[in-house]
């Protein structure tokens, strides 16, 4: 059940970041290219925990894609501050 | 469906749309001011644009604020066409020069209520003033 | 503990995301912006659930409520996204 909704999750981020990079193609504003990686980041990682079994939230190679989606985000919001 | 008309609009014109321009009245209003070197009141641009005068106001501030126009406050504040930057300069450029070729193109992009949502979703971001 | 730091971090980025979305659907009345601040509200409890299993209540599987939180985050973001953008 709960590999099932991590799928869900997975498939979600993917397409929210497919529309992210839509916004960036209309608008070439780089925050929304922050935004599609971001969730792309998600994606991989809600993948991971649902394909391998024994993967959890505190294992290095899934809180690692975690951070590296929010800072992602940060770094988005920095650089369009910084403009 | 939005997607097919900003293809024909090059990407830094769409840019430059999607930070600086919320609005088809914005357009002309740039426009406008562009064609004079004049110092004008918001009062005689709503005249001229046949605009409300409170909304001319507060378009003209914003664009000021973006660095289009250059602002003089005397008796009464006046407003006249003057980018703050060589590259603001050369995207009015742009705009003007694709009002003429692709009105559609312009105005289809500027008005598509989907650019609304993701110039809001973009600005919320903004940490100080989000009409700058 | 830097899984739980990560996740406390994740936790204030989402909220301030939510934070920043939901002042400026305040002045916008955009409905994209409504979804998508209670799509980070959502992400944060999911963090924060992470965090909680993690820490606060470790001999508790809190997995499915996690996922759950999850699903429901990104399911806002989607209906935002389709429904004011397409």
């Amino acid at each position: 059940m709960v590999g099932f909704i991590q799928g869900a999750v997975a498939m979600g981020c993917a397409i929210a970041g497919i529309f992210f990079v839509r916004f960036w193609q209309q608008s070439r504003d780089r925050l929304f290219l922050s935004f599609a990686l971001a969730f792309w980041m998600l994606a991989l990682a809600y993948t991971v925990l649902s394909v391998i079994s024994y993967a959890t939230e505190w294992q290095v190679y899934v809180f690692a894609l975690r951070l590296l989606a929010f800072c992602t985000i940060l770094y988005g919001i920095f650089e369009k501050n910084r403009k | 469906m939005p997607g097919s008309v900003p293809g024909q609009l090059p990407p830094e014109l769409r840019a430059f749309l999607h930070s600086c321009i919320e609005s088809i009245e914005q357009v002309e209003l740039l426009l406008f001011m562009r064609g004079s070197e004049r110092m004008r009141s918001a009062r005689d641009v709503a005249s001229e644009l046949n605009l409300p005068g409170g909304v001319t106001r507060t378009y003209l501030e914003t664009l000021a604020a973006r660095g289009l126009l250059e602002v003089r406050v005397g008796e009464e504040t006046t407003y006249r066409y003057r980018p703050k930057s060589e590259d603001l300069g050369r995207y009015c450029d742009l705009l003007a020069q694709h009002y003429i070729t692709s009105r559609q193109a312009v105005l289809g992009y500027v008005a598509a209520e989907s650019r609304r949502s993701i110039k809001h979703f973009a600005d919320a971001f903004k940490l100080r003033d989000p009409n700058k | 503990m830097i899984a739980s730091a990560v996740y406390l971090l994740c936790v204030l980025t989402s909220a301030f995301c939510a934070v920043l979305l939901m002042r400026e659907y305040r002045r916008t009345a955009a409905s994209l912006l409504f979804w998508s601040s209670w799509s980070f509200v959502g992400w944060a409890v999911n963090h924060a659930l992470v965090f909680a299993d993690l820490v606060v209540f470790p001999s508790v599987d809190l997995s499915l409520v996690r996922a759950v939180a999850g699903l429901g985050a990104v399911s806002l973001l989607l209906y935002g996204l389709i429904w004011d953008t397409a």
